[in-house]
């Protein structure tokens, strides 16, 4: 009787093992979408700091920045006058001269404004050589 | 003479109809046969299409910009099951925004109970992306990757 029941155990698991059974899992679905409105922020102004990357580099532009609140800033290089307008955050270029070969030094300018001096290099213009103060507020 | 032997008839009579009432068999012979209630509950789970997710989002943005849509699974008592979602974590083709969606389940969620389970699907835009549009608004309509797929697997 025992032997038996082993055999039919030992039976049942043969073929388990060579019939296995397989269980599909059954799966039920819903579709969406995802919807996107994009407003490009090039058509508004930017809120907090103003910056611009147009015209950097050249020699004596003029770069005028509008801000969102209509606050006009004016980053100007080789200004006459007054290089020390007060300017909206950002960096403001100074120009003195340095060295004259041919013509003495006509003047010393000595305006003086609030800042610090981020960098300094020698510019060759127009046969002259100019000292140009890179300052940052 | 005549009235002893009726007497006697008459009490005879009623003796035997006493045996006869007394001999009567009061208690009902009974066979039984049984029998199962055979059931197959074939257990099942649906799931409601909710509404489109959507975002409004301006370049740039300082928040991030998140939106989200409801959905409920129904599955039988006891039945477990896995809620799968596809394409979670993308960049929309159309506008160049990356977003992530995840499965919010409600307690207990992942056993059916007979009853409809709330979950929502909630989606994050991540503040500060450029995106891509070439106007001042743009839509992703044009997109071939925002068409999402709930799967519940049991």
């Amino acid at each position: 009787m025992v032997e038996n029941a082993r055999i039919i155990k030992f039976a049942s698991l043969l073929i388990l093992w060579a019939f296995p059974i397989q269980i599909q899992a059954a799966q039920v679905s819903a579709q969406f979408s995802v919807l996107i409105t994009l407003n490009n922020n090039a058509a508004l102004s930017n809120t907090d700091l103003c910056r611009s990357s147009a015209r950097v580099g050249v020699f004596g532009e003029s770069v005028i920045v509008v801000c969102n609140s209509g606050e006009s800033v004016a980053f100007t290089g080789d200004t006459v006058g007054l290089p020390w307008s007060p300017v909206h955050d950002g960096s403001y270029r100074f120009i003195t001269h340095a060295n004259s070969a041919d013509l003495p030094l006509s003047f010393s300018d000595n305006y003086a404004g609030l800042g610090t001096v981020t960098s300094w290099r020698m510019v060759n213009y127009s046969n002259r050589d100019y000292l140009e103060l890179m300052i940052g507020w | 003479m005549k009235y002893l032997n009726l007497k006697k008839f008459a009490v005879s009579t009623i003796a035997a109809s006493a045996l006869i009432v007394a001999a009567a068999p009061t208690q009902a012979a009974t066979v039984t046969s049984n029998f199962n209630v055979d059931i197959t509950l074939t257990s099942l789970c649906a799931v409601s299409t909710p509404a489109n997710l959507s975002f409004a989002y301006t370049t740039f943005q300082a928040a991030a910009s998140v939106a989200s849509t409801p959905f409920s699974v129904t599955c039988a008592n006891a039945l477990p099951y896995t809620v799968g979602l596809s394409g979670a974590n993308v960049t929309d083709d159309a506008v160049g925004l990356a977003y992530s969606l995840v499965v919010t389940a409600p307690a207990g969620g992942g056993t059916g109970t007979g009853a409809a389970q709330a979950y929502s699907i909630d989606g994050t835009i991540a503040a500060g992306q450029a995106g891509t549009c070439t106007t001042a608004t743009c839509t992703n309509a044009a997109a071939t990757n925002n068409v999402k797929t709930i799967t519940v697997t049991y």
